[in-house]
């Protein structure tokens, strides 16, 4: 089961350091309820990673971003991980939006605090498993950040098989569906970590209302 | 043929080709089927080795070459088929079969995913067609995880050739699809779709399959295919091994045999040595032939209904007849009203619906194939197409997710050939009313003969007893005094003498009386005593639901009355705890939607709707929309009050004269094209139907061409795109300059989450919108007469 944190549902809401009224809450517990029907999937592989400059080589991939070369410097290899909650929220939130559209943002928030959560724990087994083998890991990375192009979700379609082995598939705008999933790259290096920030005080968006801290 | 071997004895289907691609060389992240072209003698070693292993049946090495891979589609499966024989050639074995095999095609169709069922079943058509030419024995269509896909897949086949065609698809340890579909929902819409054999393959190992293997068997009656992986996945060394060695996948295998199944292989891992060793182990199993099993399933993408075991309730109300509000939401295409009928049936315990979109001013047709693509996109219930309209009823069964049930044939010998092909091609449980070319009979006995000679003729298209289900029709006992003594005895005739399940439309018993409901429920209680299968009710309506649940209870098909407990027991608490006195606007405030339209109806004794609209609605929905403009009230607040004022109107617009109109103007709703996300533009949609916009919701992924021509057709000057993504701002940019020069007085706003002032003005949208309130005080701005 998926540990999630009431706070973050709340900010992705909108209500920053709110707490929701009763009725809300009650709502909330309901779609955590039915979110319970969610089958959590993930996939992974682990690549050599070479660096030149600001292009990534690993696998059959090439990326060229600086932001994400950034992230990676000094690693030696590339851990590429998808992570899904499965068609589950997909459906739940089409039916919300026909019959209650305050549900439908509720189970939207749900889904990406879930989503965020899970791939959280699958993250740190990563992390776990790198430092076995005396590695350190990057904080996870993804497509679409920053300089690194979306258009590259394709190449995690490839590589890690997601339609067959996680369900997940890419549209023609190479959005994912199922809407829940998340792909990343995590970089694994012998340096010690200088302990990246997280993922909100890395981004330049610094007017987003979902921003913390 | 491999058909006429199938059942009779062990077919040995071949293992894992992607592994032993692999393990010579094909780099991970390759399409496997260029090696066709590029290491022709690899392949034919390859199908060699499985063949000398002792399979019957080798797969071309043409899973993923479909059309969204590869521009030589024809020319990778000719090679791969030609491959295939080269290999049977070389080891001799003549008498083995060359399948086309076909995976998925890695996109999740509509409406889930943006692959369109139609364009899936061409991808699969042109597969087909280069595997025919090829001189491929079968087709085998594997590792689908979608029963729609599957379907798209199975009909591709079916139309473009005339070899035998097997299905397994990929369930986990739930024994679940990807895609939430069931083994009963996926084993009854493939046998509807009459393929050869089915079965399971890839996902699980052997072992983990037992259970899932077990189920099939239970429920089909074709031959079955099992073709596991070589255990589960382990990662070694960052490579993904299997936990199964040869010997102890074969030991497995030994138990998947003893199930009863036909057909034994394997996938992800396995080799030409485990497929050895399996056939070692099994052959000396006798190979027994697969059972008929007289279950009667109908079912939708993840749920299937069995008719026949206990009564079924079949919701009605999916139906224009008499209705004028659903006849106004069929006309102007109100899907977002269709639907929640849909889902307040299914809430009030429908377990299946009835489908009726015809009018006479409407093209049936496209309507039934909009209607129930819709459907399956948020209702689990299975379908009944009801329709006579012979055209509305192919779109149907052809894009319908499951095997859906169709109402209706009927005794006449054209309806009955125009029919039953169809059911014959897609599948399905088909009513047949007991009325002919002279009519309705007046007695039992002569509408059990027409029943009979239903049953009959069907059995002309291979169409099974099991698969109908006969009306024996409720005549109005206001004209015809005994019409309910002859459905009743109707009933018990046919279920005696034919063994055949039944439906009755219970409420037309009643016609033209007073208080039809209590004659209804009454009714509906003595048919389901004469052995009604199928209730088709209001499961909306108290009395009709009171006397079904009383019924299962007194009859023994509620289990220790667990259903009418749980039904039962908490109303009466819920009635003591009634809210006090409110005001509507506090309801609204609240978001009290059950209140709302309570105290909506009551103020209507005394109040024109206008006037209610005026004084009590706009000033609600202000309080709240400006509450959340300074931070004070929350999105799902808003939504809840929105939503409430929502069932407010609906009320009003009953009680409206038809030409009235609330309508403050028109206004354009799109997620831009290649944007599938839609939540923001819902938002917004409530809102402005709220403050009395008429919304045309155009949708998710809408092509500019569509806007600028919808905006031209019906006069809008208002247009709201939404996007969520930088990439598809692009199209939003595009869809706004298209806009401006085919129709320039036409005003755009745009929100999403990507966007703001800055990219807005980039994009030349004439506003930008941070939130949904925003956007209802820009159509204000604009559209202010």
């Amino acid at each position: 089961m998926i540990q999630v944190n009431e706070k973050e549902v709340y900010r992705y809401l909108g209500y920053r350091n709110q707490t929701p009224d009763a009725s809300i809450l009650e709502q909330i517990q309901s779609c955590m309820e039915q979110m319970q029907q969610c089958t959590p999937k993930f996939v992974m592989k682990e690549f050599d990673l070479k660096q030149c400059g600001e292009d990534l080589y690993f696998s059959s991939v090439h990326i060229h971003s600086k932001d994400l070369s950034k992230n990676l410097k000094g690693c030696e290899k590339i851990v590429c991980l998808a992570t899904t909650l499965g068609i589950v929220p997909d459906r739940l939130i089409a039916r919300a939006n026909i019959q209650n559209k305050a549900q439908s943002v509720i189970l939207q928030a749900l889904g990406c605090a879930m989503i965020e959560a899970y791939t959280d724990q699958i993250n740190e087994q990563i992390k776990i498993d790198a430092r076995q083998r005396g590695y350190c890991c990057r904080p996870r990375y993804s497509c679409g950040y920053g300089d690194c192009a979306l258009a590259h979700q394709r190449d995690f379609i490839r590589i890690l098989d997601m339609p067959k082995t996680i369900g997940v598939t890419l549209t023609q705008g190479d959005l994912m569906v199922p809407y829940k999933s998340v792909t990343a790259m995590i970089g694994l290096t012998r340096e010690a970590n200088q302990d990246l920030a997280g993922s909100c005080q890395q981004c330049e968006k610094t007017d987003c209302m979902y921003r913390k801290g | 043929m491999i058909t006429d071997r199938l059942g009779k004895e062990w077919i040995y289907f071949d293992g894992g080709l992607g592994t032993m691609l692999q393990e010579r060389g094909l780099p991970g992240g390759e399409y496997p089927e260029t090696w066709n072209l590029t290491h022709p003698e690899e392949l034919i070693a390859i199908h060699k080795a499985y063949l000398e292993a002792g399979c019957h049946v080798i797969n071309a090495n043409t899973f993923g070459a479909n059309g969204l891979k590869f521009d030589n589609v024809e020319e990778i499966i000719t090679a791969g088929i030609q491959l295939a024989k080269e290999a049977k050639k070389q080891a001799g074995c003549m008498d083995a079969y060359v399948a086309l095999d076909i995976g998925p095609t890695g996109k999740l169709l509509e409406p889930m995913g943006d692959l369109p069922f139609e364009k899936a079943v061409s991808y699969f058509s042109q597969m087909v067609k280069a595997g025919v030419k090829a001189g491929a024995d079968l087709i085998l269509i594997e590792t689908m995880s979608d029963t729609y896909e599957a379907k798209a897949a199975v009909l591709a086949a079916k139309e473009n050739s005339s070899l035998p065609v097997i299905v397994t698809m990929i369930f986990d340890e739930n024994q679940r699809l990807l895609t939430g579909g069931s083994v009963e929902s996926a084993v009854a819409m493939l046998e509807g779709l009459r393929v050869d054999a089915l079965g399971i393959n890839c996902g699980l190992g052997p072992e983990q399959m037992l259970p899932v293997v077990k189920r099939i068997r239970e429920v089909s009656s074709l031959p079955i295919i099992v073709n596991p992986n070589a255990g589960l996945p382990v990662q070694l060394n960052g490579k993904t091994v299997y936990d199964l060695k040869a010997d102890d996948f074969a030991q497995a295998m030994v138990k998947i045999a003893q199930i009863g199944v036909q057909g034994l292989g394997g996938c992800c891992g396995t080799t030409p040595e485990y497929i050895q060793k399996m056939i070692e182990a099994v052959k000396d199993i006798p190979c027994q032939p697969n059972t008929m099993k007289e279950q009667t399933w109908v079912t939708s993408y993840a749920s299937a209904v069995q008719i026949g075991k206990k009564a079924v309730v079949i919701g009605e109300r999916i139906n224009p007849t008499g209705k004028k509000r659903f006849q106004q939401a069929l006309r102007n295409k109100e899907f977002d009203y269709i639907l929640s009928q849909a889902l307040e049936q299914e809430e009030a315990g429908a377990q299946i619906l009835d489908v009726n979109v015809g009018l006479p001013d409407v093209d049936e047709a496209e309507m039934m194939k909009e209607t129930v693509v819709r459907l399956q996109n948020v209702c689990a219930l299975p379908l009944q197409i009801d329709t006579g309209n012979l055209e509305a009823l192919e779109n149907a069964l052809r894009l319908y997710n499951g095997k859906p049930m169709v109402n209706s044939v009927n005794g006449k010998l054209d309806s009955m050939e125009s029919v039953f092909p169809l059911i014959q091609k897609y599948g399905a449980v088909v009513v047949g009313l007991c009325l002919d070319e002279s009519g309705i009979p007046s007695t039992s006995k002569k509408r059990l003969a027409i029943a009979q000679k239903i049953v009959q003729k069907a059995q002309e298209y291979g169409i099974q007893k099991k698969d109908i289900v006969i009306d024996g029709l409720a005549m109005t006992i206001s004209s015809q005094p005994d019409g309910a003594l002859v459905t009743l005895d109707t009933l018990q005739k046919v279920k005696e003498e034919l063994n055949v399940s039944t439906i009755l439309g219970v409420s037309n018993i009643s016609f033209g009386l007073p208080q039809r409901e209590i004659i209804n429920s009454y009714f509906l209680s003595m048919a389901l005593q004469s052995g009604l299968s199928c209730a088709m009710i209001n499961p909306n309506n108290e009395m009709m639901k009171k006397a079904f649940d009383a019924s299962m209870a007194l009859m023994n098909q509620d289990a220790q009355c667990m259903h009418y407990i749980s039904n039962y027991s908490k109303q009466v608490e819920e009635k003591k705890s009634e809210n006090p006195e409110v005001s509507l606007s506090f309801a609204i405030q609240k978001g009290m939607q059950d209140r709302v339209k309570e105290i909506t109806t009551s103020l209507l004794e005394t109040k024109a709707p206008l006037e209610i609209i005026d004084e009590e609605l706009i000033p609600a929905l202000d309080l709240v929309g400006k509450g959340f403009e300074q931070g004070t009230v929350f999105l799902p607040q808003l939504l809840m009050s929105a939503e409430s004022a929502k069932a407010s109107f609906e009320v009003l617009k009953e009680k409206m004269a038809q030409n009235q109109s609330l309508s403050k103007g028109k206004i354009i709703l799109a997620t831009v094209q290649g944007d599938i996300h839609d939540i923001g533009k819902n938002i917004v949609k409530v809102l402005l139907e709220n403050y009395g916009y008429e919304v045309l919701d155009l949708g998710k992924d809408v092509a500019p061409e569509v806007i600028v021509q919808t905006a031209i057709s019906e006069e809008v000057k208002l247009v709201g795109l939404s996007a969520l993504m930088t990439t598809t701002v692009k199209s939003m940019e595009e869809t706004i300059e298209l806009l401006h020069k085919e129709k320039p007085d036409t005003f755009v706003v745009v929100g999403g989450a990507v966007l703001n002032q800055e990219y807005a003005d980039q994009i030349h949208a004439d506003h930008y919108a941070k939130d949904a309130m925003a956007t209802v005080r820009y159509a204000e701005q604009i559209l202010k007469q």
